[in-house]
This record gives structure tokens, sequence and C-alpha cells, in this order.
């Protein structure tokens, strides 16, 4: 019922946005995709994981801008990242193999999580890629000397209102990304990353991978044991949404524990081939620091709800009517 | 020499602590006054972070303490609409280094250059459906949704990371919203 009242919206103004949507890009919107981009941005998805690296960025979203690091290695044993934070304190995500770690200082707390098996970073194939057309146009932009390095711009003009543009610019041998920007359905950039140096490596030291954690710290480490026996499974699904925005198809649906919660959360990821959106839904009949109505994290939009005794929260890198729509839509499943 | 030179040069001097006495109160009034010139203030700190890679040197510096105390004494000026504490930890966090003046202000002028693609309509874009439709849920003041702190939504971020397209198209970039300083933090 909502999701159609939703729905009902979106179509009484579709013709609208169109319009708005080609006055704001122009001729582009109409243009076809161009199969050069498409190579350019299946570059850039195997360098993302095939490279090992140094780099400095600036990272911008609305009126703040921060200074980080990006570690990276590739060695027969596997994948190895860490980011961190390098203006105020110190904030840092490791991935490594299929662990994530997040040290967050200000709550003094320290989230490792487990990916699951099997490892997921590139369970998503960059599926058709020359489909997503229908969608966005993706053109080739022209050329620009960032950190030193010669880089090709790559535009993303989304074709509704349902995704995010994005201006990508990719390094020219290596393609990997330099400089990003994504704008949202007004047009306007709401993030904004540009690296201010890269270095490629052969061989990055196993020192520089390692967490830069204070002597008062605690690390809080989940039993592995327990990690392993309740970890995340394929789990037939409780919750299906009534319907979807165009293109968005599920991708994913697991049942899986987050860090210090006792029950299992139902994930489910939908995605046009580009952008992706999650949802998780857990049984909570308090309201204790849930967030209820819109909320975003940067390029990240946020909608929860509650339905059914269920907490809804539903977020990705998608404009807020997106992941307000799907959110709307959750529906439990009633089996005889 | 144009207004932007000349703020520029002060800037520079203000943070390298070369301002004093009467000259050094001004400046700082000037600062709280003006939104455009505390962002510079800010991206230039970035800036000459991201060329030093290193955000210790000032840690509990003279300048440090000076400017954040007066901007704490300043509370009404230092609310005026949104993250006006992040530029305090922008302070807090500041490398104060000589010498890089020059390419740290080509490096914001790179990254605030204006975008490629024509702008936004105002007239059209201001109905656009989302914002309708999010506004009509009217539960925040901001239509587009607060932003929020991002520890609270690292778990969720973190398992949406790891199963979403953009990772596998952008590494780890995506992380930089947990990364990243929330408001209030």
């Amino acid at each position: 019922m909502f999701a159609s009242s939703v729905m009902d919206r979106i179509s009484s103004m579709q013709q609208l946005a169109m319009a708005a949507l080609l006055m704001m890009f122009g001729s582009m919107a109409l243009a076809n995709t161009d199969d050069e981009a498409i190579t350019w941005l299946e570059g850039m998805a195997e360098a993302a994981h095939q490279l090992s690296y140094i780099g400095t960025f600036v990272y911008q979203q609305g009126d703040n801008l921060q200074t980080m690091r990006i570690i990276r290695s590739v060695t027969d044993e596997g994948e190895y990242e860490r980011l961190v934070s390098m203006s105020g304190q110190n904030r840092e995500v490791i991935r490594a193999q299929d662990k994530v770690t997040c040290i967050l200082p200000e709550d003094s707390s320290i989230v490792i999580e487990q990916a699951g098996s099997p490892r997921p970073f590139t369970a998503i194939p960059i599926e058709h890629l020359a489909l997503l057309g229908e969608f966005y146009a993706i053109q080739m932009g022209g050329r620009a000397r960032i950190a030193d390095l010669n880089t090709r711009q790559i535009d993303i003009i989304p074709r509704d209102q349902y995704r995010f543009g994005q201006r990508l610019w990719l390094e020219e041998n290596s393609r990997l990304l330099l400089r990003s920007e994504v704008f949202n359905e007004r047009g306007e950039v709401i993030e904004k990353l540009l690296f201010t140096s890269l270095e490629l490596h052969d061989h990055i030291p196993a020192e520089m991978l390692q967490p830069n954690i204070a002597a008062g710290d605690q690390i809080l480490e989940l039993d592995s044991g327990l990690m392993h026996r309740r970890g995340s499974s394929h789990a037939q699904a409780s919750w299906q949404t009534s319907s979807l925005p165009p293109g968005f198809q599920q991708k994913v649906l697991r049942r899986h524990y987050l860090p210090n919660k006792f029950s299992p959360v139902e994930h489910h990821v939908y995605g046009d081939g580009l952008a992706s959106v999650s949802v998780f839904i857990e049984e909570r009949d308090d309201e204790d620091e849930v967030l209820i109505g819109p909320s975003r994290m940067g390029g990240i939009n946020v909608y929860g709800q509650f339905s059914h005794g269920h907490l809804i929260t539903v977020l990705g890198e998608v404009p807020m009517v997106t992941v307000q729509f799907i959110a709307e839509a959750m529906q439990p499943i009633v089996r005889p | 020499m144009n207004t932007e030179n000349h703020d520029t040069e002060w800037l520079s001097a203000l943070a390298d602590d070369e301002l004093h006495g009467g000259e050094l109160q001004r400046r700082l009034d000037s600062l709280m006054r003006d939104d455009g010139l505390r962002r510079r203030w800010a991206n230039y700190h970035a800036i000459r972070e991201a060329l030093h890679g290193d955000s210790q040197l000032a840690l509990g510096s003279q300048l440090q303490q000076r400017v954040s105390a007066a901007l704490s004494n300043e509370p009404v000026v230092l609310a005026p609409r949104r993250l006006p504490r992040n530029w305090v930890r922008h302070v807090a966090g500041l490398a104060v280094a000589a010498s890089v003046t020059g390419v740290a202000i080509v490096g914001v002028q790179a990254l605030n250059q204006p975008a490629s693609l024509p702008a936004a309509v105002p007239t059209l874009a201001s109905q656009a459906p989302a914002v309708q439709a999010v506004a009509q849920a009217e539960r925040l003041p901001n239509p587009l949704g607060q932003q929020v702190r991002n520890d609270h939504l690292a778990p969720y971020l973190v398992n949406h990371n790891e199963y979403s397209s953009s990772t596998n198209m952008q590494g780890m970039l995506p992380y930089v919203r947990i990364v990243s300083h929330g408001p209030n933090q």
C-alpha cells in the first residue's frame, strides 16, 4: 500500500523528472553508451583487485573534507587492504581475506566482520556492463592530469531518478580510479574523491597493513569458533518485495549474524548492475538506537521503518526515493 | 591585489603561526564571520596534510589551541547551518607546515573546479519526485535525510559493501564512508 502510493507519486512526476534530467544533461541522456567507456570500466574493476599500491586522497562530502591513505597489497595468499584517516582521530578499516576490521576510536569500538564464504569480494560479476545502457548513458570524457598521472574521464549519466550519476577519472595505463564525483538526482555533486599521490608497488611491507592501535584501545575480537558456527548462510527468504524500481533485481539473499547481536538479520541485495541496495531485516520490538525514516552517510542514503515486528533498514548509493521505495515494498512471506 | 589573493596571504600567515596581537584577533574574527573563508581554511589544511602525510605536526601547537579556544567562545557564529563542528575538527588535526602554500592552493582549486556537465536547473529540479516523496515523510527537517553518525551503521555498511557492485568496481574506496569522520565526531 505504501509502495503503491510512492509509485503513484513517482508515475505522476515521471515526465517532469525526465524533462528535468534532459535539461540537466542535455543531449547526453539520450546518447548511446559507448563501448570504449565500458571497456574502461572493466579495466577499472580489474585494476581495483589486481594491483598493489599506496595512495593518498582527499574525500569531500558536503562541507566535510578529509584526507585518507589507502594501502593495498595483493600476494599469493590474497588481497590485503587498509584505509586510514589522516586527519582528526585515527579511524581505519582493514580488509584481509574474508575479514573486515573497523577501528573507530570515538566509540572505543572495533567492529570485526567475517564476510562469509565463499569470499564475496568478486562474488557479484560485473554483469553485462553493456546492458547498463538501458539505465545509464556511459561515455568517454576528456583527459586530465591528476597526481602527476594522465587520466581519462568516464561519464555515467542516469536515465531516470532512481540512480546517481558519476564522473570517474581513470589512470591511462593501470586504469586505477584517481578521481570521482557522485551527483544526485538534481545534478548536485554530493561526494568527491581526489588522489593527491599514487605509487604502484610490487611488494608492500606487511607492517604497513597493521592497524594503528593506541596502547589504551581495547580490541574486541569475536570468538572465531562462535563466528564460524554462527557465520552466515544462504537461507530461505522470510521477506520479499512487492515491486522494485525499474532495472533492479535481487542479487543476494543471506542470513547473517551482525557483531554483538544475538539473532540473525536477513540481508537482501538488489542491484541494477552498477548501483546496489541492501535490505537488512531483523526482529526488533524496541526502538532504542534505531534510525527510522530517511538519513544518510555521505553518498549512502538510508531509510528505516518498522513492519510486522521487524526493523527494516534499507541503504545504498542511490537516491532517497529508491531506498524508500524498496523499504515500503518489503513484505513478509506468508507460508501455509 | 584582489581580495582572494589577499585572503590567501593572511590565511597562510595564520597557518604558519606568524600573526600576533591585534592582527591575529582581527583575522580570527573575520574567519569566524565568513563561512567561505572557514571552508578555505579547512580545505587548505586538508590539502597540506595530503601533501605532507603527517597530521601530527601541529598537535598541541599554540595555534591550534588558540584557534580552537577562539571558536569555542563563539557558539552563535559557529552554528550557521550544517556541520560546523567539522571545521573545528579540521583545525584540531591540522598540520602546520610552511613552504607548500603554492601547491596547496592549486590542489584546492583542482578539487573545487566547476563540474564539466551543466549544473542543475533549479526550478524544475526543485520539483523532482525524490524530494517530494521524501518530504512527505515529514520526519526530519532536512528533506534529503539527516546526515548521521556513521559508527551506528558501520556493521550494516560493511555487509553492504562486501556484497555491493561498487566494491567490486572500486575496491575498498566505498569504505571512505566509514573511515570518514561524520558529524559531531
